[in-house]
């Protein structure tokens, strides 16, 4: 095993929000902390717990929630329609929970509103988290426009059912198959 | 053999693209070692003691004699003459320089082969009994269902980023050549009442600090629902496999944590939702896959071939050989070939450029062009017809390629260990090739009879100690090497774990060890078909471990 | 006394630090004082050359330290069983 060393610092790196189309989100959230009274003229995002407390007497312009890895996602599935936006983090980008928990929302869930990665979000995982069901991140990037085009363009060709309107590859194959039939 | 289709190659070619412009990237200092780091691992390609080191994929262990002379190629062009094929039926270079990768990586797709995956917490290369297809008991190809889990584990968006890696291993007869029990989950074929295949699911399984052998999480699924129960299964992983501690960060830790009666009951909640989905294989899908692996044109010959018999009578050195090396075939007059990368003396699983090629020509001419790497580090011809036996011995003979060896004392399966390992405690070669030198006399093997020694470098067990007939286990002791000593283990269908004898050994001291304990099974076997583990089974350890530290 | 080692960006090759620049031969390892931390973090700082900066102990010139020894002396040597070279391991005599 290599002797550890003391790791230099990382570079920050701007982040800049951005819808999985390339084009810029919506910025007008703002985070409340759980101490904090909720604006009721603002869009504003509570914490998992908060909005599990107090949901029902939640008033806000627009309303969002924060989950976090460890958080179960189907305790939301009843107020879906309430809110407009859920903020997925990722604390750490090698913890992959959040990209259950966005195909949990689409797929279960039926979940139709915006769901955005925040934390840890590097160029490299986008194009996976688009396949869960991502709409929006804030991309930790020196060229964050640059590496959601890049991640758009990732796959050409998948091979298996996701979150996305990406055809699994058996029924690509099969269309081939019945064009050359034809 | 699977061939690509235009999807799968656009996607191994987009993906060196992509690794390409990475390594660019860092090379002129746009990206830190820090970030570059999860990118190269993705591809394979880990930084080692003395260099870097590029591991490629060879699923499920097939290869065509095109692909194996593009590896021979790659050996000799990018590397020092040599590739070492490992216990997870992957081949690793030694001595690529950064630089040189992307190209390598486009020369592996060339011939329909990627390093994707090979690394990370994700799912890793599949592996299967190399002997599929060849055997005459065996319920379904393998290679088959394998081809199908790798396609959908390839670049899965959701499974990409687990708490640890993930490895499935596959099985298609009833000897198990693929130790499913000993892998995260292990998938055995076998018949269902209504003559189709199912699968038994192993969960939970594996080696390494904390190891188990798997429970069974489902005895008789139906092929079909195969990816929805995959997907099931690494979804509860994914959310509740533990993520504090990465010791502790494999399935089998949460599978024991939370029992298999409960962990089948998360599972089962989750395959509600997911099966008769999307995910349902359609059996178009599976046919057409299964056709890429239909049966050679096997001729119609004597199940007895003359001209065998005859070569056997008078040459002694082939008829050892084939008493070792080579297995019955399913078709008769044809034989499986194993190619023995134990030659005394030398790192195991090791083979030459030269060497390669010689296997890939000799696949060419008499095995279909098909080569099976297998777990235990060696080559397999799986189709040879019995009448070009003794041509083929030649041939592999002349390539250093005929040590007649396989499943006796002397095939020692090794990981790398401290000689390249970055991660490694001790050397493991070193110790291979001092039992091997000791026990060199190939009539006494002969006489010793199936003996599976295992040697890992470190507590991650590449080299699978934990089921080793005798596993040996590299500890560092202040600077030092020493070893620990495990009795008893197996990989097959009846798989369990070593038992840890006592205090470890300074290397020096593990070849004499290692010979008291086979001279005491060999006094109290109860006769020569009480192979070395059934003696142990009937007399338990403690007479092997006292022979173990009679002198010391 | 300590050195510093780390493996080379461009083929990973192992090497020390002379002094003035980066050597792959131990022998000629500079042998570091209270100087050693600062030549660590400014590796560190910029892993362009070379990857994975440590501080190696050493025990005399060329030689790491006692605790570090199979694993540094593979790393300065090579691996020791491509040449005939078995430090360790007598090859065992038997009948």
């Amino acid at each position: 095993m290599r002797p550890s060393s003391p790791v230099a610092p990382a570079p920050a790196l701007p982040v800049l929000l951005l819808r999985a189309d390339g084009a810029p989100a919506d910025a007008a959230w703002i985070d409340v902390a759980d101490d904090a009274p909720v604006p009721e003229d603002q869009a504003a995002v509570v914490s998992y717990a908060r909005f599990l407390a107090e949901g029902a007497t939640l008033r806000a312009a627009r309303l969002g929630v924060r989950i976090a890895p460890a958080d179960k996602v189907e305790a939301l599935a009843p107020h879906l329609a309430r809110l407009a936006l859920i903020v997925v983090t990722f604390p750490k980008f090698r913890d992959g929970r959040g990209y259950t928990t966005a195909r949990l929302l689409r797929e279960r869930f039926g979940y139709q509103g915006d769901v955005r990665a925040e934390g840890d979000v590097l160029r490299d995982q986008l194009a996976f988290m688009i396949r869960c069901g991502f709409s929006s991140f804030a991309v930790k990037d020196r060229a964050p426009q640059e590496a959601v085009a890049a991640a758009l363009r990732r796959f050409s060709v998948v091979y298996q059912p996701a979150a996305d309107a990406a055809p699994p590859i058996w029924r690509r194959r099969a269309s081939v198959v019945r064009a050359a039939a034809e | 053999m699977y061939r690509y289709d235009e999807f799968d190659a656009a996607i191994v070619r987009e993906r060196v693209a992509e690794f390409r412009d990475q390594v660019e990237r860092r090379l002129r200092g746009e990206l830190t070692e820090d970030q570059f780091k999860p990118l190269r691992l993705m591809n394979g390609l880990y930084l080692q003691l003395h260099a870097y080191m590029l591991r490629v994929a060879i699923p499920y262990g097939v290869l065509s004699s095109r692909q194996l002379e593009r590896l021979a190629r790659i050996a000799r062009v990018y590397d020092r003459g040599y590739g070492h094929f490992t216990t997870r039926q992957n081949i690793q270079f030694n001595w690529p320089k950064l630089g040189d990768v992307p190209r390598i990586l486009e020369e592996l797709a060339e011939v329909e082969m990627h390093a994707i995956q090979t690394s990370g917490n994700c799912i890793r290369n599949v592996t299967a009994d190399h002997f599929a297809a060849a055997v005459a008991d065996e319920v379904d190809d393998p290679r088959v269902w394998s081809e199908i889990i790798r396609q959908w584990s390839t670049f899965h968006p959701e499974f990409s980023f687990l708490p640890r890696k993930f490895k499935i291993a596959v099985a298609g007869a009833p000897e198990d050549r693929a130790a499913v029990q000993v892998h995260d989950v292990g998938l055995h074929i076998r018949r269902g009442a209504d003559g189709s295949a199912r699968f038994v699911v192993y969960v939970g399984g594996g080696q390494g600090r904390t190891p188990f052998v798997a429970p069974a999480i489902h005895d008789d699924l139906p092929a079909e629902h195969l990816l929805s129960y995959l997907e099931a299964i690494l979804r509860v992983y994914n959310r509740y496999g533990r993520r504090d501690n990465m010791y502790k960060a494999r399935i089998k830790i949460l599978v024991s944590a939370l029992g298999i009666a409960q962990f089948r009951k998360e599972v089962d909640e989750e395959w509600a939702h997911l099966k008769d989905g999307a995910l349902t294989v359609p059996a178009e899908e599976v046919a057409r896959i299964r056709a890429y692996f239909a049966p050679p044109p096997f001729k119609t010959l004597p199940a007895r071939s003359a001209a065998f018999e005859q070569a056997k009578a008078d040459h002694k050195r082939f008829a050892r050989w084939t008493r070792t090396n080579v297995h019955p075939h399913k078709a008769p007059g044809y034989a499986i070939v194993t190619v023995s990368l134990k030659p005394i003396g030398q790192p195991p699983g090791d083979a030459t450029a030269d060497q390669m090629d010689a296997a890939a020509a000799l696949a060419r001419a008499y095995s279909f062009d098909e080569i099976r790497v297998t777990h235990e580090q060696n080559l397999v011809l799986p189709h040879v017809e019995q009448d070009q036996l003794f041509e083929v011995w030649k041939a592999l003979d002349a390539a250093g390629l005929a040590t007649p060896n396989v499943g006796l004392i002397s095939d020692i399966i090794a990981c790398p260990g401290l000689d390249y390992c970055d991660l490694a405690n001790a050397r493991s070669i070193s110790v291979a090739q001092a039992i091997a030198e000791t026990f060199a006399d190939l009539d006494a093997q002969e006489k010793i009879g199936e003996l599976k020694i295992k040697i890992s470098g470190c507590i991650n067990a590449c080299g699978h100690h934990h089921v080793g007939h005798i596993g040996i286990l590299g500890v560092d002791k202040k600077g030092e090497e020493f070893y620990q000593i495990l009795l008893g283990g197996r990989a097959d269908e009846r798989a369990r774990l070593g038992e840890i004898t006592g205090r470890g050994l300074p290397g020096e001291a593990i070849p004499d060890a290692i010979a008291r304990v086979v001279e005491r099974y060999l006094s109290l076997r109860l006769d020569e078909r009480e192979r070395f583990i059934d003696a142990f089974e009937r007399v338990g350890a403690q007479p092997f471990e006292e022979a173990l530290y009679a002198s010391v | 006394m300590k050195t510093l080692t780390a493996n080379r960006l461009d083929d990973g090759a192992v090497v020390y630090w002379d002094g003035a620049g980066w050597t792959t031969d131990i022998s000629a390892a500079a042998l570091l004082g209270a100087e050693a931390d600062g030549l660590l973090q400014q590796a560190l700082a910029a892993e362009t050359v070379v990857v994975g900066p440590y501080l190696l102990d050493m025990s005399g010139p060329g030689t790491p330290d006692k605790r570090v020894k199979s694993r540094e002396t593979i790393r300065a040597n090579g691996p020791t069983v491509q040449t005939e070279f078995r430090a360790g391991f007598k090859t065992p005599v038997r009948a």
